[in-house]
């Protein structure tokens, strides 16, 4: 490796990913920086590529990936943030408490220090921004779509014609056949044909989601074989995960990636940048060089560099947050039928609420079925004895469909990180939050949570209970740096450059102005192709 | 009382049936990994249940409504996650295709949850109280 590299990257998540394979196939030398913490159970290979109902039913060894070997998945106590991850899962939330915690009241978000970033355990969930959206989020249009397309083309992403195009995958030319659907969703999207004019009228539009999933063989990669098994492993690669990208890009000779390293600072200089990390095993402390920097660690994380480089403690930034809830319906008309036909374990179907049409202020619910997912997840829910409630959950869950519905964010002024001093053994400082609704953002909050549950009803379907898991559980934020055209401090230019620096760069979400409720990882990957794009560009011309 | 042996009237609760030694050996570890102590006021009444199984579906719905993340409870809750993740009990735990007919026996048996947990509830309140007192 050279002394100094052309583009040093923060981050293996779906931004870190995306950049890195744009710089790397540019020709450039590329450095990784990352923790890239690994599933060191390997719970991964212990898993026959079988359909779920035939684990269930024949493997004396399901206990150690559905349970853990040291039964991590058995979780008791109020549901919190991350407590949905299954055991090959887990270790995307290793040393997030111990190494970049995160001080909060109100605010429980999640990050990872894993191999692959909170991408290892995302939803792959791949709408497109609107128009608008795009504009709000201080983005250019016709850029951001073409990152969609340079993405889509990489990853693989399905497609559908129907009612939910406009939201999902609308000008998207880069796509895979539709997956198919279960039998649940299926009677669902017939009972919304039925009603939907009605539906419509409130608004609402149901259809296939976009998924990063393969419904055709890409390279090494399968297309699903609908074992319905995706939470607990990638073995056929068919759902993308970042450390896809990153497995490939190792094979590249310009490519290098070091794990156990935190990024703690940089110093921005004419010729170039100075990083400087921790090692996570042995405390050592290093300074790379390069060029330019690219930061990709996830907005808190980048929001810690960056306010620690700028030595800016105590100073407030903005966050945005997708409110999230998540809501099991009961679908009356498939009480006492069980779908053990092959399926995909992600979302099904998408529902949007659009209220005035222009496809601005949109809400989104995805919705799954309950199938590979335990019965002991949903019993200790119920306020019954254990042997009624597993009586219970039995005759209902083959009828449950599963709402996450996430709500846009425009911001507030009561939604703030800080970074302060403290004794921290890593980096001598932690991030705060404060995050609140206001009476008038709870009241439209949950008038539109009203609808959602009306929509349900005219297909058939009565809400069992809406669940609050709190500020930061829906695992999507942005907004912490601003985009701004004026060369402002903490501020982002919307090509991604950090302002009053030279070499700096962000390429997650931390400059979204806005924040749709459609999911921001593909709108994230294909900014972090631009950024990548605007740094060549940027080192090429000696900027 | 042992684990082994809780873990057997465990099993008889859930699904009817007397466990294999592995499945006992298996809940061991899991109290020991997931940490259920008990505090002393639960640890009697959870003794007296174990001393009197017919009690266990009494006590369970009583604290369901009382003190739903109780120690008690999540001894029961662990049981069940083992014998959820073995194979020879699938065919009770998992969910099947039922005739509509199946809804009758479906009402009655949560009938009979339902007066478990009315009974239940006062059960335990009253063995609070007095245990308090």
């Amino acid at each position: 490796m050279p002394e100094i590299i052309d583009f040093i990257v923060v981050g293996s998540g779906p931004a870190g990913a995306q950049a890195a394979q744009t710089l790397v196939e540019a020709g450039h030398e590329v450095l990784m920086i990352d923790v890239g913490n690994q599933d060191m159970q390997d719970y991964q290979s212990k898993i026959p590529n079988r359909n779920y109902f035939e684990l269930r039913k024949e493997d004396p060894n399901q206990f150690e990936y559905f349970l853990g070997k040291s039964y991590e998945s058995i979780q008791w106590g109020k549901t919190q943030t991350g407590a949905q991850l299954t055991p090959s899962r887990r270790h995307i939330l290793k040393d997030v408490n111990k190494i970049t915690p995160l001080k909060s009241d109100n605010f429980n978000p999640m990050e990872s220090l894993s191999y692959g970033g909170l991408g290892s355990g995302w939803g792959i969930g791949c709408c497109v921004f609107s128009d608008a959206e795009i504009l709000r989020a201080g983005l250019d249009v016709q850029k951001l779509y073409k990152g969609y397309e340079t993405v889509a083309s990489r990853i693989g992403v399905t497609g559908s014609d129907d009612d939910a195009t406009p939201y999902t995958n609308a000008r998207l030319q880069n796509r895979l056949p539709a997956f198919h659907i279960d039998e649940n969703s299926q009677e669902l999207a017939k009972k919304y044909d039925k009603n939907r004019d009605k539906i419509q009228a409130k608004g609402f539009h149901l259809g296939r989601p976009s998924l990063a999933l393969l419904t055709q063989d890409k390279g090494h990669r399968k297309a699903t074989s609908y074992t319905d098994i995706d939470f607990y492993t990638d073995q056929t690669l068919s759902a993308y995960r970042p450390w896809i990208t990153i497995d490939s890009l190792k094979k590249c000779s310009n490519f290098h990636y070091l794990d156990n390293q935190l990024a703690l600072e940089y110093s921005d200089h004419t010729n170039g940048v100075q990083l400087k990390t921790i090692n996570t095993k042995s405390k050592e402390i290093q300074i790379f060089q390069g060029k330019k920097l690219i930061l990709a660690a996830g907005v808190l994380g980048t929001a810690r560099i960056v306010l620690r480089s700028e030595k800016a403690y105590d100073q407030p930034i903005p966050i945005l947050c997708n409110e999230y809830r998540y809501a099991p319906f009961l679908q009356l008309s498939r009480i006492g039928k069980v779908d053990q036909k092959p399926k995909h374990s992600f979302a099904q179907l998408a529902m949007f609420h659009d209220p005035d049409g222009k496809n601005e202020d949109v809400a989104m619910a995805s919705m799954y079925s309950y199938g590979s997912l335990m019965l002991f997840r949903l019993i200790k829910e119920v306020p019954l004895h254990t042997k009624a409630a597993s009586t219970l959950m039995r005759y209902l869950s083959p009828a449950i469909t599963i709402l996450g519905i996430h709500l846009p964010d425009s911001g507030s002024a009561n939604n703030r990180l800080v970074l302060k001093k403290s004794d921290n053994p890593w980096s001598g400082d932690d991030l705060h939050a404060d995050f609140r609704l206001s009476k008038e953002e709870k009241k439209q909050i949950n008038q539109r949570l009203k609808l959602f549950s009306g929509a349900m009803r005219k297909m058939g379907c009565v809400l069992l209970k809406m669940i609050d898991p709190g500020h930061g559980s829906s695992i999507h934020y942005a907004g912490s740096l601003p985009y701004s055209d004026l060369e402002k401090p903490l501020h982002l230019h919307p090509n991604g450059r950090l302002h009053q620096t030279q070499n700096i760069y962000v390429a997650d979400s931390s400059g979204f102005n806005y924040l749709p409720a459609k999911g921001i990882t593909f709108s994230l990957m294909a900014n972090a192709h631009n950024v990548a794009e605007q740094a060549l560009s940027d080192l090429k011309n000696g900027k | 009382m042992t684990l082994t042996k809780e873990a057997r009237i465990l099993g008889r609760y859930l699904v009817n049936k007397d466990i294999p030694q592995d499945l006992a050996d298996r809940y061991a570890h899991a109290i020991e990994s997931c940490g259920a102590k008990l505090s002393d006021r639960e640890m009697q009444l959870w003794q007296m249940g174990l001393k009197h199984p017919y009690l266990i579906p009494f006590i369970d719905a009583g604290l369901a409504l009382h003190q739903s993340f109780s120690g008690i409870r999540k001894r029961i809750y662990i049981m069940y996650c083992v014998l959820e993740t073995t194979p020879r009990y699938t065919a009770q735990l998992l969910p099947q295709n039922r005739s509509s007919l199946y809804f009758i026996r479906f009402c009655f048996e949560m009938a009979l949850a339902v007066i478990h947990s009315v009974f239940g509830f006062l059960f335990v309140k009253l063995y609070f109280y007095a245990r308090n007192n």
